[in-house]
């Protein structure tokens, strides 16, 4: 009897310590955080680099600011005592993650966007995709189908604006050479690294306005979440101790000025009519007379008109239209030809034998539906580099601009491409994917074509990670083999294309008079 | 024949793929010191609509998916009141249309011990009070992260209480369980911030939210012919999404509530048959399937 109680007491002790363990422990997943830094270089030169649409920072104005003794700033400072003096944890949160970067947390905010907008319009009833309208943004089909070509223009079109109007920033910079707040008065204590520059404009004002401007554009349907960051962004400077309010008002002046002058470029550079379905007719029927075989057709049930067949219209940013149709790949190999069939036993082959880790590339690399695709995979993977290296603001948006602008292009001569050959997809050779099917031509992949830019760019920037650049774009690029929805020459194919996209960014970059 | 007929209640259980699922982890019948069984089951469990969040869905380039299991289940008495319980299913899924390619392979191995912690007889009838602890770990590393998965990868802890009343050839049996899932690591780096989620952020971590189920079964146990009805409610216990674009399927809240029958039928000596039917009334973030079973069980 006695064996039978201490039984049970044991048993219940094991049961009670388990249960107690189930339930108590937390389920927090920790991260770290990208947290503030002082820039290695302030490039205080860089008002003097080359700019994208700003033919010079002068085309944009900034009134004088008032002299550090005057009355009026005397004012802000007693004012900004008040605002930095004590915070509540969502003013300290806000300024903690703001002070990670101004263009790194955009950059952010626009490929979280971009995922979230990744989503391609559902079918109706009687079986037509409706097209989203910008003019109603959050209909259904929520306006914009952030697919690549539109990721990658939308980032790109945020990367110059912020570059641009950080050229101007540190040109003005230079002009009035205001110091800042804490550098004024010893009774501010800011809440984040400064650097030994002017605080007029405040930079993170211009970036803040800049993105917005261009992000308001991009995702009409998202301007009262926008607001709140801006706003946000604004206030944390001044809730860090970092600059007055007059510092903050003239970078929303200027960064709005640069983001207008972008956003005339934007519109007008042959977006609204790369959705046009009506040229794909022509597009077969040219492609039919060069020879081939069997066209390229929607798998989807309901058949999916194709995404952007005339993208490949819309301007480029490091080369042109002349340029791209010269580097333009060759043709693929005919159906039925013995290269095609090598390519297509090939993906036989890794269907029939696929392994943990070729699935996993697969996914890692797969950036479909509800990601940011790979244009904004590339962004990260440049943003957290020159975060590492901790760049200045400008050097950071440099970078981006750079790399940004490499994407696009390459988004353009890709679907060029693509729609010029009008290839089939292995799955109309029977192949199965996990990894999402493109409704778009195969060749080239799209995939090996960014990322073969964004690595060259990169290698450039960083050539101590070079080797790393570039294995991680080979990895992207083969891992569409992986998921069994190219055939090794659009891959091959695409990575030499991309890399040649990617030396027209890297060669402005030479002679864009930083020296870097 | 009380071992056969636990065996018959317990086997239609363990497989669960990301639509199929189980009606429990176990019954309210202990083994018995020192007695052991094995049983062989084969389920396939088909569904062509399934619940985003808790709205049912077709998706034309989905079509119906099937799902086949093969499960080996077996049962050993460490003691007249502690029994320990191992089961690892064989699973292959696939759907009729689209492009997914079917997944196959070991899908989880589960361990539980169940301990009946109290008898009590009231006049001829039985009431016993029994506590249950499992542990579930995936056999191999197989894609989670997808419509068509094995599972959900996650290394769980299943914790439970029955009160199984028999009275004659009668029984019934109520049981209620927590199942604590623990994080799963996915394929690749999360883009949504999703302040829903079980745990936003922009990592490849992901939080697989937890389960109560409650389940309720009754029936007749006779010599030759076991036969019961059940129905069982698994519900979200935290918040976690639904299915949709990006989101990783492992944070989805997944809960269900299905009825079902098992009838078991003696053959010769120690060799059984079982025959196991289920379907899906209501969900959330699952196929609404219906199951079909059957199994050999061999023991004493």
């Amino acid at each position: 009897m006695n064996n039978r109680i201490y039984s049970f007491l044991g048993n219940l002790l094991i049961l009670t310590g388990v249960v107690v363990g189930m339930t108590g422990c937390s389920k927090t997943i920790d991260e770290s955080q990208p947290v503030a830094y002082l820039p290695t270089n302030l490039d205080e030169t860089a008002g003097n680099w080359k700019t994208y649409v700003l033919t010079s920072p002068t085309d944009v104005t900034l009134a004088a600011p008032a002299a550090t003794n005057s009355t009026t700033y005397q004012a802000e400072l007693s004012d900004l005592k008040t605002q930095s003096k004590t915070l509540t944890t969502e003013q300290q949160q806000a300024v903690t993650y703001w002070g990670a970067g101004a263009v790194y947390r955009w950059n952010e905010i626009a490929r979280e966007l971009s995922a979230r907008y990744n989503l391609p319009p559902a079918s109706t009833a009687d079986g037509k995709y409706p097209v989203p309208d910008a003019a109603n943004p959050l209909a259904d089909p929520r306006f914009p189908f952030a697919n690549p070509p539109y990721t990658a223009r939308a980032l790109a079109y945020l990367s110059v604006a912020q570059y641009d109007a950080l050229v101007a920033t540190w040109y003005y910079k230079k002009q009035y050479n205001r110091a800042a707040p804490s550098t004024v008065d010893s009774g501010i204590k800011p809440a984040l690294p400064v650097a030994a520059m002017s605080s007029y404009p405040s930079e993170d004002a211009v970036v803040a306005m800049a993105s917005y401007t261009v992000l308001k554009a991009m995702f009409p349907g998202e301007v009262p979440y926008l607001d709140a960051k801006l706003a946000e962004h604004q206030n944390s400077r001044l809730w860090a101790g970092m600059n007055v309010a007059s510092d903050v008002s003239a970078g929303t002046s200027l960064g709005s000025q640069v983001a207008a002058k972008v956003m005339a470029r934007a519109k007008t550079d042959g977006m609204s009519t790369s959705n046009n379905q009506s040229v794909t007719g022509g597009m077969i029927k040219d492609v039919q007379t060069r020879g081939l075989s069997e066209v390229w057709v929607s798998q989807e049930s309901p058949a999916r008109p194709p995404m952007l067949p005339n993208y490949g219209v819309v301007k480029t940013w490091n080369f042109d239209q002349a340029t791209m149709v010269k580097i333009r790949p060759d043709a693929p190999p005919a159906i039925g030809s013995p290269e095609f069939t090598k390519a297509l036993d090939e993906l036989k082959t890794i269907q029939r034998t696929q392994t943990r880790e070729q699935a996993r590339v697969a996914n890692y690399w797969a950036d479909g539906v509800g990601s940011y695709t790979p244009p904004g995979h590339w962004h990260r993977t440049a943003a957290n580099a020159a975060h590492d290296a901790r760049y200045s603001e400008v050097r950071m948006a440099r970078t981006l601009a750079l790399v940004g602008t490499a994407l696009m292009d390459a988004a353009i001569c890709c679907w060029d491409t693509k729609y010029y050959y009008y290839y089939p997809r292995p799955q109309q050779f029977g192949l199965k994917t996990s990894v999402g099917l493109p409704n778009f031509p195969a060749y080239t992949s799209g995939h090996s074509t960014f990322s073969g830019a964004a690595a060259v760019v990169l290698s450039g920037i960083f050539p101590d990670q070079a080797d790393d650049f570039m294995a991680k774009a080979n990895e992207a690029s083969v891992s569409r083999m992986y998921g069994l929805i190219h055939y090794r020459f659009d891959c091959e194919v695409g990575m030499a294309c991309g890399k040649k996209i990617g030396s027209f960014a890297t060669a402005r970059g030479k002679a864009d008079g930083s020296g870097l | 024949m009380q071992q056969f007929i636990r065996l018959s209640l317990i086997l239609v259980c363990l497989s669960l793929p990301r639509f199929a699922s189980a009606q429990g982890l176990m019954d309210g019948f202990m083994k018995g010191d020192r007695k052991a069984s094995l049983a062989v089951t084969y389920s396939q469990e088909t569904f062509d609509t399934y619940y985003r969040g808790t709205t049912p869905f077709r998706d034309p380039n989905l079509g119906t998916v099937t799902t086949q299991a093969l499960n080996l289940y077996g049962v050993y008495g460490l003691g007249y009141d502690l029994d320990l319980i191992v089961t690892a299913p064989y699973i292959r899924t696939e759907a009729s249309a689209g492009y997914q390619p079917k997944q196959e392979g070991f899908q989880d191995v589960t361990a539980a011990l169940r301990w009946e912690a109290f008898d009590y007889k009231l006049g001829k009838a039985r009431l016993s009070w029994l506590f249950a602890l499992g542990y579930t770990m995936p056999i191999q590393n197989y894609v989670n992260d997808n419509m068509l998965a094995l599972g959900q990868g996650s290394k769980n802890i299943d914790g439970r209480t029955m009160l199984h009343f028999k009275s004659g050839s009668f029984f019934l049996t109520g049981q209620f369980g927590y199942i604590r899932r623990g994080p799963v690591t996915l394929d690749r780096i999360v883009n949504v911030y999703d302040p829903s989620q079980v745990n936003p952020n922009s990592g490849m971590k992901v939080n697989v939210p937890d389960v109560t189920e409650a389940i309720i079964r009754t029936g007749f146990a006779t010599k030759r012919v076991y036969i019961d009805v059940w129905g069982q409610q698994q519900t979200p216990y935290a918040v976690g999404t639904d299915i949709g674009p990006g989101i990783p399927f492992p944070t989805n809240a997944i809960g269900f509530q299905r009825v079902g029958g098992t009838l078991f039928l003696r053959l010769v000596g120690r060799l059984g048959l079982n025959f196991g039917y289920s379907t899906t009334l209501d969900g959330q973030n699952i196929g609404k399937s219906t199951r079909l079973s059957g199994g050999i069980i061999i023991g004493n």
